[in-house]
């Protein structure tokens, strides 16, 4: 018996499986969902601080949320955040733009995942491992169908 | 039913051969097939009534190699040498070719990614990058420190060049350097990496996923991973390094295994180099000189003294000496007259003979023993590599995760599409450990390395990986145990001063050709550096010889001789007896008259009267002994093969501890004794040194060659002993284990580190950090809180995925313990090294042990053992 048919019949049954789960198991309030407003935001990776501030940002569950990310040091930094699969490299002295739909509660972190050095910030040691700050999804404010203010 | 074993080109991996095998047995008519990648045969039995060589022939064609048919053998040994170093030169070219092209890549990321630097991915800022100053204490501002430097010095000579073309302070565009990268890793990827794709394809076609197919998952779902993201979706981290690095280090390894594997072609060129190229024959009443594949049978053929005998055959005119120790192991010259049997390839001593082809071409025992070898190599089930064991495993695991990983965060967390896609991505790359591809060979190479310093060559990694596991050990007697060539071991003078008898009886064999007179002469010229003249030098055909030294007559002899002549040596029979019994072989010495005698007395007068008894007999080398008390201390099984009679084979077993003789094995029985062994379950190494071992050596699990022994069994040898001295096969098994030691840590190692980043990848440990999704649990909260700084860095990797300082720090630091690791191999000194007395701790059993069983089997059937 060839592994690959295994490999295959396994894979095969464990995307079923997700399929199976995510459409019937899965609770209504665990689904994504998207709520059509958009939100604007401007991050600021602060020269020489190794910070991304606003250290918080909170937006509300089924926002579309557009980042504008801007890098004021002459080296690269880079914004990950794992639960949307964001992870966009910011060039030395540039702006970028992150766009993601918040679909579920909760708090993400935000870090920077190209490794930029370390230095001494206000007296205090501050490094690449430092520079995280966190995108807090409220619960949607309202049913969707109740949420008509939109932008910003 | 026909069983052949042939020759089978353009196999490019292992699993060509599994390939081979498990495609072809399912034809109809085929009874059995075993293919060797490593020698490039294929032993077929098959039933020639159902199927035809030409239809195998031709279904192996249609799986894309060649099978060479008996009719179109165009064995030829100058091309197989040119394809060898081809594969070499190919080999090198790779490595080069990736190193050039991956060594900016690998350079770059990975001093970043350990020292945490500051960097920018533009051309033009890389060459403006200001002259660095240390900004802090500690490793990584040292390191970034240090790192900066470096590029500055990099970047100052592009910075002149380029600012002759482009106005680098205010540079009119930009280039990010992930285009370079992009460049240099696309033909890394898809030229130099081609083999992996192809070798991989091969091993899925038959079901088995080896490191290749481990190669080719984990760089192309890298380098896509980069390109893709690269080119459409400005991804932060290209891992441009991963493949890069990774296929690099794999080149580099397989270069050094190609470099240090042995050619097992080598052997049958060395077996054919072996054959006279010409025979003399007597055609017509006239003596006419002809190639070899001109012999019929019947012919008869001249042989001179000095020359090889073309081919086997019967004397019917002439008396010699034979040298036959390069295919029987005899150690003396045998002496042949008309009737007697002649082999090919052995050497005329004296005489000139004429003899009766009895056997050409294919048939003669030396292309018997050549069908032997080839056949054993074909067989011979090569080990498979334990990165190939540990990846048939690893890569189901990998692609199953990675699919589970997907699963969990698109399905189940339900996550955006591209969270999910990303973390399979990223379980992907990070499960190709980049140190893989190093940790076998660099402990071989090092291994290797260490090997020769002690005088012992290794044939490749093979025979390292094979040689500690060798459960017994059988030895050939003549010229493996012992020196193989007689010596003079007693010298007992009989009235007479012991340093004159030996004067005298040295000097009178100068005028014998004899290797016995040898053994005496050699003697003598060890005490007295020259000898003197020999007159009226006479042999005495069968018995002895005479002849004058300054005046005194000399006659040596056996004791039929003495008698014969009159002289009395009925006194020292029992001495004479005694020695014999030692399986040595000893004669008299008398002289007639008296040099010192200036009476005018005629030096031919007086009385004959005996001076000495000489013993002669082929002895333990030195440290035979030690070597073997040592092997059996470690509790290996000894057993000892020889050709020669049970008298000798028992004396020399009983002097070196050996309680298992095999005598009077016929050179074609060798092999069937090591096989015997290998079902009795013993895995088994063969030491020998003539040709008649060769079939045994390549037929046993690892065959050891004695440096001073025939090139035939030097070439079919995996491990060769340059010094002679057996204590190095206990050094060679010993060095085996440490290094395999090291291969088992270096792919710990190399694994470890990218078994750890996996879950780390999957985001798996966010189920234990995280109470729901973003929310981190009490218990890393609490940690954060009460730990400090170490307790913060902690919460930020607890609440990350992969972050590209792991997946660096992993690949950085795999590659960096494995080398070192495989280095610390080099403080390795075997305990003969060191000076020890190995033989010290135990006391030897001879007194108690010289029980030795010896065995005589009957010519026919295979020893029993």
């Amino acid at each position: 018996m060839n592994k690959y048919f295994l490999i295959l019949g396994a894979v095969i049954l464990i995307v079923v499986g997700g399929g199976i789960y995510r459409k019937f198991i899965l609770s209504e309030s665990s689904r994504p969902y998207e709520s059509g407003k958009t939100v604007y935001y401007t991050v600021i990776a602060e020269r020489d601080k190794w910070i991304f501030s606003p250290e918080e940002i909170v937006v509300e569950r089924g926002d579309k949320v557009v980042m504008e990310v801007i890098n004021e040091d002459d080296y690269d930094h880079g914004i990950a955040i794992d639960a949307f699969g964001v992870s966009q490299r910011m060039p030395a002295n540039a702006t970028i733009t992150v766009e993601f739909i918040a679909t579920q509660e909760g708090e993400f972190p935000y870090y920077c995942s190209v490794p930029c050095g370390e230095g001494i910030v206000d007296g205090k040691k501050r490094t690449h491992f430092d520079m995280i700050s966190k995108i807090k999804v409220k619960p949607a404010a309202a049913t969707p169908t109740l949420s008509p203010n939109t932008n910003n | 039913m026909q069983k052949v074993v042939l020759k089978v080109k353009k196999m490019h991996c292992a699993s060509c051969a599994v390939l081979i095998d498990k495609l072809l047995i399912k034809q109809p008519g085929v009874v059995s097939v075993k293919t060797s990648y490593g020698s490039e045969k294929a032993a077929i039995e098959f039933d020639e009534t159902k199927i035809s060589l030409e239809t195998i022939d031709g279904f192996i064609n249609k799986l894309g190699y060649d099978l060479v048919r008996p009719d179109e053998q165009g064995f030829n040994v100058e091309d197989e040498e040119k394809k060898e170093a081809l594969h070499i030169l190919e080999a090198k070219r790779r490595v080069v070719a990736a190193f050039v092209l991956a060594a900016p890549i690998i350079i770059y990321y990975m001093l970043i990614h350990m020292f945490n630097v500051t960097h920018v991915h533009e051309f033009f800022d890389f060459l403006n990058l200001k002259q660095p100053f240390l900004t802090g204490s500690g490793f990584l501002a040292y390191g970034s420190y240090v790192v900066n430097y470096l590029f500055w010095i990099i970047a100052q000579p592009i910075k002149l060049i380029v600012g002759q073309f482009v106005d680098v302070a205010n540079p009119p565009f930009d280039i990010d350097l992930n285009y370079f990268y992009w460049i240099l890793s696309t033909p890394i990827q898809f030229i130099i990496a081609w083999p992996f794709y192809k070798n991989s394809f091969t091993s899925i076609r038959v079901g088995s996923a080896n490191m290749d197919v481990l190669v080719a998952l984990g760089t192309s779902a890298a380098y896509f991973y980069s390109a893709i993201g690269f080119l459409w979706f400005n991804i932060d981290h290209p891992f441009w390094e991963s493949s890069a690095a990774l296929l690099f280090f794999i080149l580099l390894g397989r270069y050094f295994e190609a470099v240090a594997k042995g050619r097992a072609s080598a052997a049958i060129k060395e077996l054919l180099k072996l054959e006279a190229k010409e025979a003399h024959v007597v055609r017509d009443g006239k003596e006419v000189t002809i190639p070899l594949d001109q012999l019929v049978v019947g012919d008869t053929i001249i042989v001179r003294p000095g020359e090889k005998i073309p081919v086997d055959g019967e004397i019917v005119e002439g008396k010699t000496h034979i040298d036959e120790k390069v295919v029987t192991g005899e150690s003396f010259p045998v002496s042949r007259t008309v009737g007697d049997q002649v082999i090919g390839a052995t050497i005329n001593q004296e005489g000139l003979i004429r003899f009766k082809a009895a056997k050409v071409g294919k048939d003669t025992l030396l292309y018997q023993i050549i069908a032997m070898v080839e056949e054993a190599q074909a067989s011979k089930a090569a080990i498979q590599d334990l990165v190939d064991k540990i990846s048939e495993y690893f890569v189901p695991t990998v692609v199953v995760l990675s699919v589970l990983t997907f699963v969990g965060w698109y399905f189940f967390a339900a996550l955006p599409f591209r969270a999910g896609l990303m973390k399979m991505i990223a379980v992907l790359v990070i499960s190709c450990p980049c140190a893989m591809g190093l940790a076998t060979p660099t402990a071989l190479i090092v291994g290797i390395g260490r090997a020769a310093k002690f005088g012992i060559i290794l044939k490749g990694g093979e025979a390292l990986e094979k040689a500690y596991k060798v459960t017994a050990i059988a030895f050939d007697k003549t010229g493996t145990l012992t020196i193989g060539r007689p010596v003079v071991t007693d010298f007992m003078a009989l009235n007479i001063d012991e340093k004159e008898a030996l004067k005298l009886v040295a000097t009178v064999e100068r005028g014998s050709e004899h290797p016995l007179a040898r053994a005496v002469i050699e003697k003598g010229k060890s005490v007295f550096g020259e000898l003197g003249e020999v007159k009226d030098f006479r042999a005495i055909s069968g018995a002895g010889i005479e002849g004058s030294v300054d005046g005194t007559m000399v006659m040596v002899g056996n004791e039929v001789l003495m008698k014969n002549s009159g002289i009395q040596v009925d006194q020292y029979l029992n001495d004479f007896k005694k020695l014999q019994e030692q399986a040595k072989t000893v004669v008299f010495a008398a002289r007639k008259g008296s040099p010192s005698n200036s009476s005018g007395q005629s030096p031919q007068g007086g009385d004959w009267q005996p001076i000495a008894i000489v013993a002669m007999a082929d002895t333990l080398k030195p440290f035979a002994k030690e070597a073997i008390v040592e092997l059996r201390k470690m509790g290996k099984k000894i057993v000892m093969i020889t050709g020669d009679n049970p008298t000798t084979a028992a004396a020399i077993a009983r002097e070196v501890g050996i309680d298992r003789v095999l005598a009077q094995v016929l050179p074609e029985q060798k092999e069937n004794v090591i096989k015997k062994l290998q079902e009795e379950g013993e895995s088994v190494a063969m030491v020998g040194d003539g040709i008649n071992d060769s079939p045994a050596l390549a037929q046993a699990d690892v065959g050891i060659a004695i440096g001073s022994g025939t090139d035939v069994a030097i070439e079919t040898g995996e491990i060769i002993l340059v010094k002679d001295d057996l204590r190095d096969v206990v050094t060679a098994i010993q060095l085996s284990g440490k290094t395999i030691k090291k291969v088992w840590q270096n792919l710990f190692w190399a694994f470890f580190y990218n078994v750890v980043a996996i879950p780390i990848a999957a985001g798996a440990h966010l189920v234990f950090t995280q109470t729901s999704l973003g929310i981190p649990s009490p218990w890393v909260v609490s940690i954060m809180q009460n730990w400090g700084g170490l307790g913060q860095i902690f919460f930020n990797f607890s609440q990350a995925t992969l972050r590209p300082e792991i997946a660096g720090f992993a690949m950085a630091f795999s590659s960096v313990s494995v080398v070192t690791n495989s280095l610390l191999l080099r403080r390795y000194v075997p305990p003969i090294e060191r000076g020890e007395d190995i033989t010290a701790p135990i006391k030897p059993k001879e007194p108690t042990a010289p029980a030795s069983e010896v065995v005589t089997p009957t010519p026919a059937p295979a020893p029993q053992i």
